[in-house]
């Protein structure tokens, strides 16, 4: 046996109005309700899925962030250190006055 | 500030600090006649230099517009106002890249041969400059160092950027250079850095024989007249248009190059021979690759260097990051 359910939409308020139009006009207005407490019911449990994965989302993205931060501060740190010394060796003094002198007086230059 | 300036037969070429960096083909044109053209590959306004009681263009605009144009080529060159003419376009193309530079220290190079023409070029070069081009320009160029032009390789090679000695091979070696110009070959021998002048001297051969021989060619051949930075471009793109079709320049190209190689190399053998008493043989220069093969075949410890056109220009500017150049 069916069960009944009598509504008694408010005709002063605009959604009850729409609401109680809509269902007038579907064809089998009980088994509009059913789809429309199925996809309710759905989508309520869609987004708690959503929900929890934007949480465990959050929580990765966080884990990542700490360990880019602790790497960029140990990289700078290193690189610091590394510019303090110089990183081409020294010249050798005696190579330095040759090149430094190469033409300095072109007309005392002989081939050897 | 420190400016390299490389002043060859076939193109000018320049570098300064922040990557600013320049070429155009060593052509100074009349501008008498014109108060500014378009250039027609940008589509700007490009105005004549004015300087002293001089009115001129330079490189492609030269090529482009002038009637009448002029090179350097004769053994005069220091003499020569063309000269002093590239190197105030030098001035001018830095100006532009770098409005704020007022006084500047150069190094620049010259043939082997002319090497001792270098006081002139000191007191040719050194100076304040007025210049007027879209508007007024005002330099003063303090000091001037002049090396050999094959030297300037080497110092790209002994040297880093900052002008340090880096390079232990070149530093303690008895290192040769040849250097493939437009006009001139250019061979210097560095030994553990002292220049021997004996080992070290020019052929008048370069890569402007390539360039004739097929201009001539194409001329002959086709009907063809270009002139020879036209040529020279063709020959970099390996081929030319002829009344609308695409032509291969390589069979007029070959029989050139081999010519080349043969005056280089028998240039090379008379200053070196064998070159057994040599650490290892440089090649420089714009023809430089075009001819490696060839070099390689009598010097097997030849070493081809990166990006050989700029390699003079690039040495002369590390060269001048030292500190003693410019106390000379």
């Amino acid at each position: 046996m069916g069960h009944i359910v009598h509504l008694d939409f408010d005709p002063h308020r605009a959604e009850h109005r729409r609401v109680a139009a809509w269902l007038a006009a579907q064809t089998d207005p009980a088994e509009a309700v059913v789809r429309l407490i199925y996809a309710a019911i759905e989508g309520q449990r869609r987004l708690m899925q959503w929900e929890e994965m934007a949480t465990l989302l959050a929580n990765d993205l966080r884990q990542v962030r700490t360990r880019i931060s602790s790497r960029v501060a140990s990289s700078s740190t290193s690189s610091t250190s590394s510019s303090l010394q110089p990183e081409e060796p020294a010249e050798d003094p005696e190579s330095a006055r040759r090149l430094d002198a190469m033409f300095a007086s072109p007309e005392d230059v002989r081939g050897g | 500030m420190i400016f390299s300036i490389d002043i060859g037969y076939g193109y000018t070429k320049g570098i300064g600090p922040d990557g600013v960096r320049f070429s155009f083909p060593s052509v100074i044109g009349s501008a008498e006649e014109i108060r500014f053209t378009t250039d027609l590959i940008r589509g700007v306004e490009e105005f004549p230099v004015r300087f002293e009681n001089w009115c001129f263009f330079y490189g492609e605009q030269a090529v482009l517009q002038s009637r009448i144009q002029s090179a350097i080529f004769d053994r005069s060159r220091v003499h020569d106002t063309t000269y002093k003419m590239l190197f105030v376009a030098s001035l001018v193309e830095m100006a532009k890249q770098m409005p704020d530079a007022k006084r500047l220290n150069v190094v620049t190079g010259l043939p082997v041969d002319f090497f001792a023409d270098r006081p002139e070029v000191i007191r040719s070069f050194e100076g304040a400059y007025r210049v007027t081009t879209d508007r007024v320009i005002e330099f003063i160029v303090e000091s001037v160092f002049v090396a050999p032009q094959p030297f300037g390789s080497l110092f790209r090679e002994l040297l880093s950027e900052s002008g340090r000695i880096v390079n232990n091979e070149i530093e303690r070696g008895r290192i040769g250079v040849i250097d493939v110009g437009m006009y001139t070959t250019d061979f210097v021998v560095s030994d553990a850095l002292r220049y021997v002048q004996r080992l070290s001297g020019s052929a008048s051969v370069g890569w402007s024989k390539v360039v004739t021989q097929v201009r001539q060619a194409l001329a002959d051949t086709y009907a063809l007249e270009l002139t020879h930075p036209e040529v020279d471009r063709a020959i970099q793109e390996r081929e030319v248009r002829v009344r609308g079709e695409a032509l291969s320049l390589e069979a007029l190209v070959t029989p050139a190059v081999n010519d080349l190689k043969t005056a280089v190399v028998a240039r090379a053998r008379d200053l070196w021979g064998a070159g057994a008493s040599l650490d290892v043989v440089l090649v420089s220069g714009g023809g430089g690759p075009y001819i490696y093969d060839a070099i390689r075949d009598v010097y097997p410890h030849a070493r081809l260097l990166n990006n050989a056109f700029w390699a003079n220009a690039e040495g002369f500017y590390r060269l001048g990051q030292r500190p003693a150049t410019f106390e000379q």
